[in-house]
């Protein structure tokens, strides 16, 4: 336990020191650049929202099921809005959600989340 | 000598070297995709070699990593855009080479020199480990954690501009490790009474979350340039395969001294081929009666950068092989594919189970064969593979990271555990941490922890770690390590300075 109490110390006095170096004037612009970070980053937080919502339902709803509407949301997003690409996004959405069940299933004898 | 044919026969048997022919042209194929790494590829193989003999699965991820280091190469001589990170040097050289209208005689260069690169390194670490592992053995539990403390050092202070950030990766990485359950006395500990970290936190988990999620996360964070699609160089691709074997051949110094760069960087823990490939060309730049006209197309940078990243494969397999450390993040995830087999990984490995650390050289010069004839064959249908767009590629992996994840232990709570990890791991990222200590500390954690306290078991005397030669050099060693990243540091900050000075 020893060990560990030193770490923790090491782990929090290497933090503020980096803050320290921080400058004052940081604190008072933070507020407006955490905003325009938002703003770059917006797909970044799509696509942990949409895979912290995949990893929940994934024991309700199944493994097909969830991994079928999440693909189909995340590429439907980034996608250009073809038909080409549309078309591409449903076939590998359906590919990938049953096409890996199946694999999985009776190839590698591993059982994914069916759901309840 | 028995074990050596055990395991070349295992290793050259149909089916396995079938698998190795799937696992070569999947790992060129990812490396050669921008933005999906070499580490990436292996992490995802990972999950689909668990049903196989030990040395077939391990073959199969080596092939892999040896693929995926040439892979690399097609979008950085074409494209001029690094498929890996291990492939940046490659860009100067080659991608003007194929600007100028030689695009086949760039990527046959790069593919040359990779196999030979390869074929170098392979040769160094026949040599290397085993006597390396005979002398690992020797040592007791105290020896062994200051070789940890050592190797720790050294991955903070090598990898990232910032010694301190290095140094708090890895120890973050090191508090992880403690999670779960005590490995000596089997204590639940640091787990906050919560279901969900009893078992403490996988260090698959932890790899596949920090290197795989935060990378996919990271790709999309230009939301206006995933939207369209990158057209590739157009040219004529001839590959003129013997000729220019003969004008790779025709560069001995080059070869060797990059693979060599390559081979030793590849050895030291933490650093990877993303380091090899710029030492190596920087090298050679400096070796060159013509250091003026690096960066327009000419032959050696090619060589240099591709045989110097690719000997780090061989090079980072000394001291998995004979120390039981893993030298990168692609060397941990082999060093897991074994444990997931159950075999234990140290200085004892070559000697327990030499049919398969046998094995593992020839699957390194059977995969590097490999990857050059189909390289030499299907190169042409490759440089297709570098337009597929990034709103395929990350959702799709992301499916492939979370399937890998729960066919670990088909347990839900991992998943759980996966999407943490991946925040976590793109929190740092964003914030410009390198992420390879942290997963370095995760795995050394535990194997620094139980031989700390086996060896405070043994005898309770704390001097000992200083009194014992051995233990000894290598503390100083990991002082050292930390103190001359500092001074170089400074170094660095001091002239920085100076020009700054200068300007004004």
């Amino acid at each position: 336990m020893l060990v560990h109490g030193c770490l923790i110390v090491l782990l929090v006095s290497a933090i503020t020191s980096s803050l320290r170096r921080l400058p004052a004037s940081a604190y008072a612009q933070f507020a407006g650049d955490f905003q325009a970070w938002l703003k770059a980053r917006q797909l970044v937080f799509v696509l942990f929202v949409c895979l912290g919502l995949y990893l929940a339902m994934m024991p309700v709803i199944g493994y097909s099921i969830a991994t079928f509407v999440f693909l189909a949301v995340l590429q439907f997003w980034f996608a250009p809005k073809t038909k080409s690409a549309a078309a591409t996004v449903l076939v590998l959405a359906i590919v990938f959600s049953v096409g890996l069940n199946w694999l999985f299933d009776e190839v590698f004898n591993v059982f994914l989340p069916r759901g309840v | 000598m028995d074990m050596f044919l055990k395991g070349a026969a295992e290793v050259l048997s149909a089916s396995t070297l079938l698998y190795m022919l799937i696992g070569s042209i999947a790992g060129i194929i990812a490396a050669a995709i921008p933005g999906f790494t070499v580490t990436m590829a292996i992490v995802l193989s990972l999950p689909l070699t668990f049903t196989m003999e030990p040395l077939q699965g391990i073959a199969v991820m080596l092939s892999v990593y040896v693929g995926g280091y040439t892979g690399g190469l097609i979008s950085a001589a074409l494209l001029g855009i690094p498929g890996t990170p291990s492939s940046v040097a490659t860009t100067f050289d080659a991608f003007p080479m194929s600007r100028n209208g030689e695009p086949g005689r760039a990527l046959s260069i790069g593919v040359w020199a990779s196999f030979f690169g390869t074929m170098i390194s392979t040769a160094v670490l026949v040599v290397a480990a085993p006597p390396l592992a005979v002398f690992a053995v020797k040592l007791g539990p105290w020896e062994y954690f200051s070789l940890i403390v050592f190797a720790l050092s050294i991955v903070a202070s090598l990898v990232g501009k910032s010694l301190q950030r290095g140094l708090i990766a890895a120890l973050i990485g090191l508090a992880i490790s403690t999670i779960g359950t005590d490995p000596i006395l089997g204590r639940p500990r640091f787990d906050f009474n919560l279901e969900v970290l009893a078992a403490g936190l996988p260090f698959l988990v932890v790899l596949i979350g920090i290197f795989a999620i935060s990378q996919l996360a990271s790709e999309v964070e230009d939301a206006a340039a995933i939207r369209k699609g990158e057209q590739i160089a157009k040219g004529d691709i001839d590959f003129k395969t013997w000729q220019v074997m003969r004008e790779v051949i025709s560069r001995p110094i080059n070869l060797v001294r990059s693979s060599i760069i390559g081979v030793l960087v590849g050895a030291l823990p933490g650093a990877g081929g993303s380091i090899a490939n710029l030492v190596a060309y920087d090298q050679t730049k400096r070796a060159s009666k013509t250091p003026e006209r690096f960066g327009e197309g000419i032959a050696d940078g090619v060589v240099a950068s591709e045989s110097g990243n690719s000997a780090t494969a061989g090079g980072g397999l000394i001291p998995l092989i004979a120390l039981g450390i893993p030298g990168s993040a692609v060397d941990a995830i082999l060093m897991a594919s074994l444990m997931v087999h159950g075999i234990s990984v140290g200085p004892r490995l070559i000697m327990d189970n030499a049919d398969l650390v046998y094995g593992m050289f020839i699957a390194m010069a059977v995969s590097s064969l490999m990857m050059l004839v189909v390289c030499i064959f299907s190169m042409r249908t490759f440089l297709r593979v570098a337009e597929v767009p990034k709103w395929v590629i990350v959702p799709v992996v992301l499916v492939c990271c979370v399937v890998g994840t729960f066919a670990l232990n088909n347990r839900v709570t991992d998943l759980y555990l996966l999407g943490a990890v991946g925040v976590l791991g793109y929190a740092l990222r964003a914030l410009d941490y390198p992420l390879a200590p942290l997963v370095l500390g995760v795995i050394l954690g535990p194997i620094a922890e139980t031989n700390l306290r086996r060896a405070l078991m043994t005898d309770g005397d704390w001097t000992l770690f200083v009194t014992r030669p051995v233990s000894l050099i290598f503390l100083l060693a990991g002082i050292a390590s930390v103190a001359w990243a500092i001074r170089s540091h400074r170094r660095r900050q001091t002239s920085k300075k100076n020009d700054e000075e200068a300007v004004q």
